[in-house]
């Protein structure tokens, strides 16, 4: 019987089932459940799978990790709902490897533009400003632009925490700089480099940081200023403690003192070893004393015998085409796996014929898409990254088509 | 669009030319993009936009856009229509 506690969230063998709402709503009490001994999961609004998902996944846990622990929600890269489970000691000493690697002492207050049950949002956000002693504004975020705009133009010093793709909404509706923000992170998906300069205009007072990590890393692995990145794909420097390697297959891996030490999927809990290597389901190569992002496992997939990195591709028609794009999977016609390019807003024809050359010189025709297609905007999920199962179902405009 | 227009987009699509590359004289040596896979796609394409499907043996001894003219008129699918 699910008891409930000081501000509302049910409990369920020491389990605070905690929302966005709770965190964004209710900071006394969401900091009460967080030290109050019991532990804490994360529930994000929209998750695809029933509250009872929550009941029941919590009652296969080990009952000792019903205490000071924290658990994120996730789909993973393979799409099946899971559990990943820290530690609160484990965050809370992350939060202050954050606040070291993001110079963040003189920073007073965060603003959440993403849901606080995002794990890059609560530990970057809500544990750092609770570890911290700092102040933590709940924003409306993208749903509110004009409430978002006053609260991000005045203020005192503030961090925020984006995704890549959040930025051309900011720019379409937000036409002065923001100068109260002194910090912006990115983190959830590739640093946004060729928008370098519209983050410079945006938020002229800002240090830009590069955040990498994965939900098992609990999340972060490395922390990196943008002046320092080498390049769009550089994964930059590890938090100190992180250790990160390729296998032979590529596959980036990780040992963090910050990271999981549990995980719960259909096949039921397992704990994470000390000295366990995990995977990010990323691909990745050496680059000197660090790695350059090859692609997540999942955007990697094999066509006609050859690897095709949806990543790659995507970097490279950035380079030519200012909206937004993404890529879906679609098997061409001869059942071959294959994928599609949607671009956002809808291009001229001069713009697809430029996105199409980029595909002529850079890569192999096996790589090349089945299709280019069009939609007025990339539906975008809770935690602000393309929707590509929503994007899927979009009835979309076609530019160009490949015979097979 | 007629015949003509339609062979002309069909290979700057299949091939991923510039319109200003783009010759009915053009031959396959010429064309960087005109690979195995690329003979497969215009075979596809022709069938697809003329009706009529190359067999093997003729899409691999396309050596030019001329050659698919030729191909086209023999089936009875004239350019200038």
């Amino acid at each position: 019987m699910a008891t409930v506690s000081t501000h509302g969230q049910p409990v369920h063998q020491g389990w605070h089932v905690v929302s966005d709402q709770a965190l964004a709503t209710d900071p006394d009490g969401a900091r009460r459940t967080w030290s109050g001994g019991g532990s804490v999961l994360l529930a994000p609004a929209r998750r695809g799978v029933h509250g009872d998902w929550f009941r029941a996944a919590i009652d296969r846990l080990p009952a000792a990790i019903g205490r000071d622990h924290l658990a994120l929600f996730t789909s993973g890269s393979t799409g099946a709902p899971r559990l990943v489970i820290g530690t609160r000691a484990r965050t809370e000493a992350l939060a202050r490897q954050i606040h070291l690697g993001q110079e963040l002492d003189s920073v007073e207050r965060t603003v959440s533009l993403l849901p606080l049950t995002y794990g890059y949002a609560f530990v970057n956000q809500w544990v750092w400003a609770h570890v911290h002693e700092r102040t933590l504004v709940a924003s409306p975020g993208l749903g509110d632009m004009a409430a978002t705009r006053a609260l991000l133009h005045d203020g005192p010093d503030t961090m925020i925490c984006l995704v890549g793709p959040m930025l051309a909404l900011l720019a379409r509706a937000i036409d002065q700089p923001l100068v109260s923000v002194t910090r912006v992170n990115f983190a959830g998906g590739p640093f946004p480099w060729s928008e370098r300069e519209l983050i410079a205009r945006l938020f002229p007072r800002a240090r830009v940081f590069a955040n990498y990590g994965c939900t098992e890393a609990m999340p972060r692995l490395t922390i990196t200023a943008a002046e320092s990145l080498r390049g769009p794909r550089d994964l930059g420097a590890p938090v100190p403690g992180v250790e990160l390697a390729v296998d032979e297959r590529g596959d980036l891996r990780f040992r963090s003192p910050y990271g999981a030490v549990g995980l719960l999927d259909a096949d039921g809990y397992r704990e994470v070893g000390a000295d366990e290597w995990l995977a990010t389901s990323d691909l990745a190569e050496p680059d000197g004393d660090r790695f350059r992002l090859v692609g997540r496992t999942s955007e990697v997939y094999k066509r006609y015998g050859e690897k095709v990195s949806v990543a790659l591709q995507l970097e490279a028609v950035r380079e030519v085409w200012p909206g937004t794009a993404a890529v879906i999977s679609e098997p061409d016609p001869s059942g071959e796996p294959g994928h599609v390019l949607v671009l956002a807003p809808s291009p001229e024809d001069a713009a697809v014929r430029a996105v199409l050359k980029v595909f002529r010189s850079r890569f192999p025709r096996s790589q090349w898409p089945q299709r280019v297609d069009s939609v007025d905007a990339l539906p975008l999920s809770d935690n602000g990254k393309p929707d590509l199962a929503a994007l899927a179902a979009l009835p979309r405009r076609v530019h160009w088509k490949l015979p097979l | 669009m007629s015949n003509r227009d339609k062979l002309k987009q069909l290979v700057i699509d299949v091939f991923l030319l510039d319109e200003t590359e783009f010759r009915f004289d053009l031959r396959r040596t010429e064309i960087d993009t005109w690979d195995s896979l690329g003979v497969v796609s215009l075979a596809v394409g022709v069938h697809e936009t003329f009706g009529y499907h190359p067999t093997p043996e003729e899409a691999t001894a396309l050596a030019g856009v001329d050659d698919v003219i030729a191909l086209l008129a023999a089936r009875g699918i004239a350019l200038d229509a």
